[in-house]
């Protein structure tokens, strides 16, 4: 490894754009604009955002299944971004992923230990048999799936352990960084839970990074360090996971908070709905791409994209690092009555532990 | 006018299996007063839908109802000759499930769905039934419903398609509607744009009632006035929505609380940053 490499971040995207052209026209569409972001070693960096905002596509470009439009995506500083199938190839053990649906991403032919061998096969890891069918075992032990369950097929298993399989196949390469989308969705509360636990312990002991995508913000409050928001291809604001979820500036932001529903009936009516539905990605609007479902939009917004810029949590300009907005108008969002009110003196000093913690 | 619009009383659905009978539900009993919400929770596979199909008389063989009752209204819903069940479902009773797609025909635009279901259970002349649905659409805040009358399920997100079945569900004016994981899968956006619409237009009639069904404990909290715990075919704790979060008195009541508070809680999985910024 290169010098240069050894203090480049894990994953670094840069200005990354992806258009998909559409049979028989000139219009693309336009999935992914100008996104730049980073991860760390070790770090969980969880990416919202409603359907159609573009967070799965960003997701495949990083696993080498899009080839960006333009842009740089770097693993370890070396260029992955559109470097092709087979070149990618020599990356794969090291970049995984973990989809949605457990029971779709599984061959219901193969039994559950055959297809946690089977990345291992493809990728010509492991020729001896005694050492895979050993490391098989070793992986399903890491994700807590019960060794009984091995000789199963896919079907004979709960969707939460069918999931663990999905996670074995993952970890079975020893990869730095899994791509993780929405591997919780298809959960149920309990099952999503366990899940959760799981991927954090792996975390902490083998260091792995993850990219979380989601659009179910309590999940990513619970597992990321940061968070980036996007809206209809761009991130509109990014920084640690308190700061955005709990202190959110952009008008997007505050709009996803307030969605959320509190286990909780005496906060019953704190729900603030945001009205309307995310563009299509065909004709982008001029200018900020949420104007159309804005509480604080002006003329001003439609007239030009609004740049990422470090912001304080009152939404004034601050030096780099920490929180960053792509909003002109952030000292009026951040006094806008969306906020999400972290009142409850329990959640407190909650927020407080789990900040001394990550630091 | 009864005070109850559903209730369920002792109801058993079994079948035979191959080691011999099997009991899906054991004995439930439910009461759905008019003006209510009435949640049902529980896990994956306790039986929830199982008890929406038994209550619209919908079991796919080989289960059963081998015990129990079922009364809408005043009526014994057990007793009623196939005919008049039909007349009652759909009409009366309706029914909202997840996943619209699934529950919508890919091959006819959604207008002509909606309508043809009006028509079959009020005789509308194609015209009336067309105008029904247009008022429907916009009732429930389909931007430019006009249009999207013509439109195909596959041209439409989620969150509209499931405006199309929460129409289907309540264009006929049902006293009862039986919603199962109706926001499942949507965006929380559109989540709470879909349960705020279900809110106001059961809270619309005073003599209308809702069973909604999910595993979401959030939601419940939020929209519902009672809940009812399942587990393993029988229902295990039922309270005020207040008094159960207050605390639950079940084991297994507790433990989908604290599920759901266990996500609620900002940094309960998060591991310390290696590396990170």
């Amino acid at each position: 490894m290169s010098a240069a490499a050894a203090d480049a971040p894990l994953i670094d995207c840069r200005e990354v754009v992806k258009r998909f052209p559409i049979a028989g026209s000139r219009d693309s569409v336009q999935a992914v604009n100008e996104v730049s972001f980073a991860i760390g070693a070790g770090e969980t960096l969880g990416l919202v955002g409603e359907s159609g905002s573009g967070k799965t596509t960003v997701g495949k470009l990083l696993l080498g299944l899009h080839q960006p439009t333009a842009g740089e995506i770097r693993f370890r500083g070396e260029q992955i971004g559109g470097i092709g199938d087979r070149a990618f190839r020599a990356h794969r053990p090291r970049i995984q992923a973990v989809f949605q649906d457990p029971s779709d991403s599984l061959d219901p032919r193969k039994r559950v230990r055959d297809a946690i061998a089977e990345p291992l096969e493809r990728m010509g890891l492991l020729a001896d048999r005694a050492a895979r069918r050993a490391r098989v075992a070793e992986v399903a032990d890491t994700v807590r799936l019960p060794e009984r369950l091995l000789d199963c097929f896919p079907h004979q298993l709960s969707g939460g352990q069918q999931q663990k399989v999905g996670v074995a196949r993952a970890l079975a390469s020893r990869p730095e960084f899994i791509v993780l989308d929405e591997p919780t969705s298809a959960l149920s509360p309990s099952a999503r839970a366990e899940l959760i636990a799981i991927l954090a312990e792996l975390q902490r002991e083998l260091g792995v990074a993850y990219l979380f995508i989601t659009h179910d913000l309590k999940v990513v409050e619970s597992i990321a360090h940061r968070v980036a928001v996007m809206y209809l291809g761009r991130i509109v604001e990014t920084g640690a996971v308190e700061q955005v979820l709990g202190h959110g500036v952009h008008p997007y932001t505050q709009a996803l908070m307030s969605s959320v529903l509190p286990p909780d009936p005496s906060r019953r009516g704190a729900v603030k709905v945001l009205e309307g539905e995310i563009p299509s990605p065909i004709h982008l609007p001029p200018g900020c791409a949420f104007a159309s479902r804005c509480p604080l939009a002006a003329e001003s917004c439609r007239a030009a994209v609004p740049p990422l810029a470090a912001v304080d949590p009152d939404g004034r300009a601050a030096a780099g690092g920490g929180q960053q907005v792509a909003c002109i108008r952030t000292e009026e969002a951040a006094r806008l009555e969306t906020r999400p009110s972290r009142s409850n003196a329990g959640e407190e000093s909650q927020w407080a532990s789990s900040m001394a913690r990550s630091r | 006018m009864p005070d109850l619009v559903l209730s369920i009383d002792e109801l058993h659905v079994g079948r035979d299996g191959r080691d011999g009978p099997q009991e899906l539900l054991r004995g439930v009993s439910l009461e759905v007063p008019r003006g209510r919400i009435v949640g049902l929770v529980g896990e994956s596979g306790v039986g929830k839908s199982l008890l929406l199909a038994a209550a619209l008389d919908l079991l796919d063989a080989p289960a059963r109802v081998t015990g129990g009752g079922v009364r809408f209204g005043e009526r014994d819903l057990r007793s009623l000759p196939e005919q008049e069940l039909n007349r009652i479902r759909g009409r009366e009773m309706s029914f909202i499930g997840p996943n619209p797609h699934t529950l919508l025909n890919p091959l006819l635009p959604v207008g002509r769905q909606v309508a043809a279901f009006v028509r079959a259970h009020e005789g509308l002349s194609k015209e009336a039934a067309r105008e029904r649905v247009l008022e429907m659409f916009t009732a429930v805040g389909i931007p430019d419903a006009e249009r999207r009358l013509d439109s195909y399920p596959h041209e439409l997100s989620g969150g509209m398609a499931q405006r199309v079945v929460i129409s289907v569900g309540l264009i006929c004016s049902p006293q009862l509607i039986l919603a199962d994981e109706p926001t499942f899968g949507l965006d929380v956006t559109i989540q709470a744009q879909v349960l705020e619409l279900i809110k106001r237009l059961v809270g619309s009639r005073e003599d209308r009632a809702m069973l909604l069904v999910t595993r979401d404990l959030s939601i419940v909290a939020n929209y519902a006035d009672t809940v009812n715990v399942m587990d393993d075919g029988a229902i295990v704790e039922s309270a005020p929505v207040e008094e159960f979060f207050r605390g639950p008195r079940t084991a297994q009541g507790r433990a989908l609380l604290e599920a759901a508070q266990l996500e609620h809680r900002p940094g309960a999985g998060r591991a310390r940053a290696g590396v990170a910024a």
